[in-house]
């Protein structure tokens, strides 16, 4: 692959940080951000939200109790068709 | 689809079975939609019983995971369509900016170090609880949830190239959001007087 200029590598930015590029554009984008100091910056930002966002994913602290009452439902239910 | 495809509801053990292991990340999906943990359970709840209302549908051999969130977000929706508090929103792929807008935007303002500069966490849960759908369920899907553009695609029955757009607007969003907020706060740099407002064309055309 030719060397990519800044706009072709904005434009697929997002699409990078989410590895949504097959390797060979993966490895471009690689090579130009080693050398561009200034998309380099712009990946960083946008990095940098992805992450924050992630650290927004949370678990159930009681996962025992909802169980019982999604099986509670289940049997209302079935009870109900019979 | 043929009947001999479709699952037999006199099997009960089959619909527990299939759907069950997937409770703790419908659960968790739930809780990202709502951002409420006794909404999220209801939803849960809402979720299953439709499910299992619905089991007859579902092609053994494909995807419960996906079925079920499939199920899920409908339910949110139409929860939240009878609170009054949906807003539809698409503006189609024409949203599909570049990344960088904000950046360049932030930089503007002197908000470079816009992640350093706020409380980001509170900052971006209240941006993403703000978010209209369907821009919301989509990154909650991919960013949250860690799903493929693909899967969220089949999730949400859009296409590929709709989810992209989709999500990349609503984190256009949450980041115009983030930087709101900063200017609220008085962080941002007031731009000198006849600077343009947009950043010069070499930026991402060059």
């Amino acid at each position: 692959m030719p060397p990519l200029d800044c706009g072709h590598v904005v434009r697929a930015l997002w699409d990078y940080l989410d590895r949504a590029l097959d390797e060979a554009a993966i490895a471009a984008i690689d090579a130009h951000l080693a050398e561009c100091e200034r998309c380099r910056a712009h990946t960083a930002f946008e990095r940098r939200l992805v992450d924050e966002l992630r650290v927004l994913r949370q678990q159930h602290d009681d996962p025992a109790t909802l169980r019982a009452q999604v099986l509670d439902t289940i049997r209302r239910a079935r009870a109900d068709q019979r | 689809m043929a009947d001999s495809e479709t699952t037999d509801i006199t099997q009960p053990d089959d619909f527990e079975s299939t759907t069950l292991p997937h409770l703790d990340a419908v659960a968790r999906f739930a809780l990202s939609l709502t951002r409420d943990r006794s909404d999220a359970d209801d939803l849960v709840q809402d979720t299953y019983l439709r499910a299992f209302r619905g089991w007859r549908t579902f092609r053994p051999g494909s995807d419960a995971r996906r079925w079920l969130f499939a199920i899920c977000r409908n339910a949110f929706l139409r929860t939240r369509r009878r609170r009054g508090v949906f807003i539809e929103s698409d503006e189609g792929d024409v949203d599909a900016m570049p990344a960088v807008q904000s950046h360049l935007q932030a930089m503007r303002e002197g908000l470079g170090d816009l992640f350093d500069l706020i409380d980001v966490q509170p900052a971006i849960e209240r941006a993403v609880g703000q978010l209209p759908e369907p821009h919301h369920s989509i990154l909650v899907l991919v960013d949250l949830e860690g799903h493929s553009y693909e899967e969220a695609a089949a999730v949400l029955d859009i296409p590929v190239g709709t989810v992209r757009s989709r999500l990349f607007r609503a984190r256009r969003m949450i980041q115009e959001s983030l930087i709101a907020f900063a200017e609220d706060a008085g962080l941002a740099r007031r731009a000198p007087a006849g600077a343009s407002p947009n950043e010069p064309a070499d930026t991402v055309a060059s």
